[in-house]
């Protein structure tokens, strides 16, 4: 079986600056692997990359198998700003405007939208806040309500760009939690970004670091 | 009222244009492009006086202009630009040039063909009352057109007008969307322009709009209630008008920026 994702002598750059330079990485089913590096290093664009967002160098990236760009149904993303251009809509507005929302036709509803939603809503414990403006919720409460949409339609692959930031502990330990039971349970791989990873070791099987342009893929329990 | 052919015309010729509007309309104000939007019949008045120099009738020289000028919008760099004000100050600056000479060339025009002043009246303020059986068959199959449109695009572009970075990552292509979106202003515009004139056009597609956005509605129920309103003024604006003798036009703009007034009172919102 393919691994969910693989990089061959993957080279990545911003303008002139070479960010990740013929880099080579594997990452199987079923794991959580945190993204660390430091500022301007790479991370945002690096997933980026995976999403087909932002253009290869060099190089190669395969998602089960496909190019980033035909994976984009497999793949789910969280990306780390976003524009919100109706922030007086609900949540739910945008989580069900984002559910199958490459297809043509009219703008999703009815049952099956609805068991979709609520199953990820759940999942992040984010069925109260779902009603509301996304004005009026906090940016932790937003993070986990995005983060409900990235996991609709069950994607065999999670791209989250600082997923946690805004998030009291309480909660990051909560959707840690609940990540690596979803990869355990449904075989789905996690690469997620975040600051201050020691919290997330304990959850995480492994940690890529970037740096100096090269990716180390290391076992979290080192 | 009803007994006359001309009034009934005027109803079904409003029908079709508010419900198309009050649809087309919450997707344009949703995607912050009012003001592109308005060009575009402006542009289109241009189109339609010009169109008379090269034997093309008023009402197709404005939807070719206007379908020209919405591809080129529509190829604009996508996304919504409030958040860079810079970026949105420039695109705005470049459509008011665009549209102020469009106002120009359109005037030029009718110097050069010599057309009498009432012509220029009911361009610019639509003559509803006018509408006859033709022209009504011309608004039914290009609303539907125009309908069918959005009936396809609706979903993608839902989901590039509210999340567009999320949308352009899941792979939804925003320039095709955004160029598709556009030339459907484009023709309802043209389409709107027959009945209300196009100085008025924006009281249906953006009064309806902006009352349903302010209100916070989900997209479905959003929708539906700026397609309702925008019929509820049509309509109203032309029993005022019958009874009143005033301009329909003037009853249905009087009345579309009299309900957004009393919706930003009801529903002050904090965002």
């Amino acid at each position: 079986m393919a691994p969910v994702l693989a990089l061959k002598a993957v080279t990545l750059a911003h303008g002139r600056r070479v960010l990740i330079d013929r880099a080579d990485l594997t990452l199987g089913r079923g794991t959580l692997t945190l993204l660390a590096g430091g500022n301007g290093q790479g991370k945002t664009t690096l997933l980026r990359a995976l999403m087909g967002l932002h253009p290869l160098q060099g190089g190669e990236i395969q998602i089960s198998g496909k190019t980033p760009r035909r994976a984009r149904c497999l793949t789910g993303y969280m990306p780390q700003d976003r524009r919100l251009p109706a922030p007086q809509m609900t949540g739910r507005a945008f989580l069900a405007a984002s559910w199958h929302g490459t297809r043509f036709g009219l703008p999703g509803w009815g049952q099956n939208l609805k068991s979709a939603l609520q199953a990820c809503l759940a999942l992040t414990g984010s069925e109260k806040l779902v009603d509301q403006p996304l004005s009026q919720l906090s940016g932790g409460e937003r993070q986990r309500v995005f983060l409900s949409g990235a996991l609709l339609d069950s994607p065999c692959f999670l791209v989250l760009d600082e997923p946690l930031s805004g998030m009291d502990t309480q909660w990051q330990s909560e959707i840690l939690a609940m990540l690596q039971a979803r990869c355990r349970e449904t075989g789905m791989a996690v690469l997620m970004s975040c600051h201050g990873i020691e919290a997330a070791l304990s959850y995480a099987d492994h940690v890529l670091s970037i740096d100096s342009q090269k990716l180390e893929l290391r076992d979290a329990a080192l | 009222m009803l007994h006359y052919e001309f009034m009934q015309n005027a109803f079904m010729a409003t029908g079709v244009v508010s419900i198309l509007s009050g649809l087309v309309g919450w997707f344009l104000v949703l995607r912050g492009q009012s003001f592109a939007g308005h060009a575009l019949s402006h542009i289109g008045y241009a189109g339609a006086t010009g169109a008379v120099l090269i034997g093309l009738t008023p009402f197709w020289g404005m939807v070719l202009s206007a379908l020209v000028a919405a591809l080129v919008l529509g190829w604009e760099p996508q996304g919504d630009q409030r958040s860079n004000a810079v970026a949105a100050s420039q695109r705005d600056s470049v459509i008011g040039v665009v549209l102020a000479a469009s106002l120009g060339l359109g005037l030029l025009f009718l110097k050069i063909q010599n057309v009498p002043v009432s012509s220029t009246t009911a361009l610019l303020f639509g003559n509803v009352l006018g509408v006859d059986r033709g022209t009504l068959r011309l608004l039914f199959l290009l609303g539907g057109v125009c309908l069918v449109g959005l009936c396809v695009l609706g979903r993608p572009l839902l989901f590039a007008s509210l999340d567009p970075d999320l949308a352009a990552a899941k792979g939804v292509g925003l320039k095709l969307i955004a160029c598709g979106f556009m030339a459907l202003v484009a023709l309802a515009t043209a389409i709107c322009s027959q009945t209300i004139g196009i100085l008025l056009v924006f009281s249906l597609l953006v009064g309806p709009a902006a009352c349903a956005l302010r209100l916070g509605l989900s997209p479905w129920p959003g929708l539906l209630c700026s397609a309702g309103l925008a019929l509820v003024l049509s309509w109203g604006g032309l029993t005022l008008a019958w009874y009143t003798g005033a301009p329909a036009s003037f009853c249905i703009s009087a009345g579309a920026a009299l309900s957004y007034i009393l919706v930003r009172f009801v529903a002050p919102r904090a965002s």
